[in-house]
């Protein structure tokens, strides 16, 4: 286990199921020199004698699939970029980590810091871009400050700024805060925050890598996948790859929350555990607190789709939870024992998408209220009657197939894939239709 | 008059004032207390001249708007004297040292609409810097306001000194959050989305602010407390009322 925080119950130690690529040293207070001596920097000057195409065919080879929640291949994303003309390009690492129940960007930044901005330079490179920005929520304000600190010892210690390592090349990140707006992890949003704009998405296509910040072409990845170009450049691609799943490389940090015992990050090879080991292993979710059962798991944030405990036994990799209806999204692992109500849990859900819901377009911001006025509904004896639910179910497939942007249009991920697990819980306050109130 | 003797208090003046008045002047000299009128009643013991001191020395003070004082009363000697401390009014020279600190740099607005809000002491941008920063960044109010009103970190009212932000997200809001919530009232006296009489603390709710590790969790600033109990949650209310940022910050656990 991956300790995010101090005061935690110290001396729990690696599970035998965890795989330390991406967090094989990492230290509470972090510093420039301790991770020089431990080989930092050595990914940067290998990529920097190396071809563009080069460094990219690795990162594509590694099947790298993008750590934010969509699984945007990086190798397709870096080769697109790559093949636009237009300059000046930009580098753009989203660390707007508002996904609830994910905190793994949180402990690279505080932990991991030069690995990631390691990352972005290298990418600086391979575009020779003219800035790199990092895009840090307003609510880790203290993490901006450690960032803006590892950022100037790493000009000190010369690896940014200008003609970096004697290659006339000249780069530089900024750290730019948000200010509280979930939306502004949709990367399109996420610019126009840079900017200094209201952060509502922007219409796609353009695609980023054509029209991005300040509309040039833009590189926009998040920090777990910055974090592992490094790792990608120093091992090669096949050995990432191999590390993983045949599908899609590597590790994956996921981030357990909820009822589990130990909650906290983790590190695990892509494949390779089941999401069984994940939340029962001793050394790793431990069991639910208080010993009652699982109810439900709520996977890759609240736009995610919710497991139940038949699934349990389905590898934790972006191919199988796909097959089982299940994805992996940003890694959080909600966990819920059986004292909570499904209704509930939903409602909490869908107040979190009215409250983060940014107006812009109908499907979003009415469909989400709407969705609470119908689980409220539900939850109340008599109070639906079955045309409801019918009209619930049109009302989940207009948000999803109008709403503008990715948050809309996943919203309802979460009722759609409990209404099969526990319909009797849906259907047990509905009323037959004609049925008195 | 003795028990006021070598008392000191901080008096502090509100536009919207509360309307009750101390009913004994120690009261009025040990505690924070917001006033929009005082009246003092004579002691047999307080010599007319000391009296006027008195009114002439509040009087003066409560002309400085949202100016924060202490008043050292020594009976014995008569002496009266008022001390402004360091929680300064925002004025205009900060605000512009603030946009000038981001080169007034319009596609900076983001961040110096926090460090504004930061430093207004009530965690809220007034109107009036709002018009300040549209005009020196040449951009039109609106948009300062459409930014103001989108992002949920910020606000355009007047919240308190502390704001105690509890996080209603599924991870933490089923571990026990409505107890926690429950607490937080019942040690603040105010309900959430209140602020207390004297402007110290004020309790809100906010979207996951991740730490569900350490859930029910709350933020307060840029400092994160988690794993909460009746008696962490009495501790971070008492040092919000009592302004005790050190032992918060030796508390939190980010």
């Amino acid at each position: 286990m991956l300790h995010g925080r101090k005061n935690e119950g110290a001396g729990i130690v690696m599970s035998e199921l965890e795989l330390r690529l991406l967090t094989d040293s990492y230290s509470d207070s972090p510093s420039i020199e301790e991770y020089i001596k431990a080989g930092g920097f050595a990914a940067l000057r290998k990529a920097a004698a190396l071809k563009s195409e080069d460094v990219i065919s690795e990162v594509s080879k590694a099947k790298l699939l993008g750590r934010g929640g969509a699984a945007y291949p990086a190798g397709k994303k870096w080769e697109h970029l790559l093949h636009i003309e237009e300059t000046p390009k930009y580098i753009v690492c989203n660390a707007d980590e508002g996904e609830p129940g994910t905190f793994k960007d949180r402990l690279i930044m505080e932990k991991l810091p030069f690995k990631l901005l390691e990352g972005i330079i290298i990418a600086g490179f391979v575009f020779r871009a003219k800035a790199g920005y990092i895009y840090v929520r307003g609510e880790y304000r203290k993490i901006q400050k450690r960032l803006v600190e590892a950022i100037k010892s790493i000009h000190k210690a010369g690896y940014l700024g200008a003609d970096i390592m004697g290659t006339g090349y000249d780069f530089d990140i900024h750290v730019i805060s948000g200010a509280g707006a979930y939306v502004c992890g949709e990367n399109s949003a996420l610019l126009n925050s840079t900017e200094g704009k209201v952060g509502r998405p922007r219409i796609k296509p353009p695609h980023l890598a054509e029209v991005g910040l300040f509309l040039k072409p833009t590189l926009v990845n998040n920090v777990e996948s910055f974090t592992n170009i490094p790792l990608i450049v120093n091992i090669g691609g096949d050995a990432y790859l191999e590390a993983g799943h045949p599908d899609s490389g590597g590790t994956k940090l996921i981030c357990l929350s909820g009822h589990c015992k130990n909650r906290g990050v983790f590190e695990i090879p892509l494949g390779k555990v089941s999401l069984r080991d994940a939340i029962y292993n001793s050394e790793m979710g431990g069991g639910i607190m208080k010993n009652r059962k699982l109810k439900f798991f709520h996977l890759g944030g609240q736009s995610g789709p919710i497991g139940s405990p038949e699934q349990l036994d389905t590898i934790y990799s972006y191919t199988d939870l796909r097959k089982a209806g299940l994805a992996v999204g940003s890694g959080a692992i909600v966990v819920m024992d059986e004292s909570v109500s499904i209704l509930e849990y939903l409602k909490e859900v869908t107040e979190f998408f009215i409250h983060e819901s940014c107006g812009k377009c109908v499907p979003c911001r009415e469909g989400n209220r709407q969705l609470l006025n119908y689980l409220q509904m539900l939850s109340t004896p008599g109070a639906a009657a079955t045309g409801d639910l019918n009209a619930l179910r049109s009302l989940v497939r207009a948000m999803s197939d109008a709403s503008f942007c990715g948050l809309g249009q996943t919203a309802a991920t979460a009722l759609n894939s409990a209404w099969k697990l526990f319909k009797s819980e849906f259907e047990a306050n509905v009323r037959p239709d004609g049925g008195a109130l | 008059v003795s028990a006021v003797a070598k008392t000191c208090g901080i008096l502090r003046r509100r536009r919207r004032g509360n309307k009750g008045l101390p009913t004994k002047w120690n009261r009025c000299l040990t505690t924070r207390f917001c006033f929009s009128r005082l009246f003092i009643v004579q002691n047999a013991e307080w010599t007319n001249g000391f009296v006027a001191g008195l009114y002439t020395v509040l009087a003066t003070a409560l002309t400085v708007p949202s100016m924060n004082f202490f008043v050292y009363i020594t009976v014995e000697t008569k002496h009266l004297m008022v001390y402004s401390i360091n929680v300064q009014e925002l004025t205009e020279k900060r605000v512009l040292e603030i946009m000038t600190g981001y080169g007034n740099d319009p596609q900076q607005l983001i961040a110096i609409l926090l460090d504004i809000q930061a430093a207004s002491n009530r965690n809220y941008v007034e109107q009036r810097w709002a018009e300040l920063a549209a005009s020196v960044l040449n951009i039109s109010l609106s948009k300062i306001y459409d930014i103001l009103t989108f992002y949920a970190m910020f606000s355009t009212k007047e919240r308190g000194e502390f704001v105690i932000e509890i996080c209603k997200s599924a991870p933490c809001h089923f571990t026990n959050v409505e107890e926690v919530e429950r607490w937080f009232e019942e040690a603040a006296g105010i309900y959430i989305g209140e602020t207390t009489k004297d402007g110290r603390l004020s309790l809100i709710r906010t979207s996951c602010i991740g730490a569900c590790d350490i859930g029910p969790a709350v933020k307060i600033g840029e400092n994160v407390f988690g794993n909460l109990t009746e008696d962490k949650v009495r501790t971070l209310v008492r040092c919000c009322m009592e302004g005790k940022t050190k032992e918060l910050e030796s508390l939190c656990q980010n």
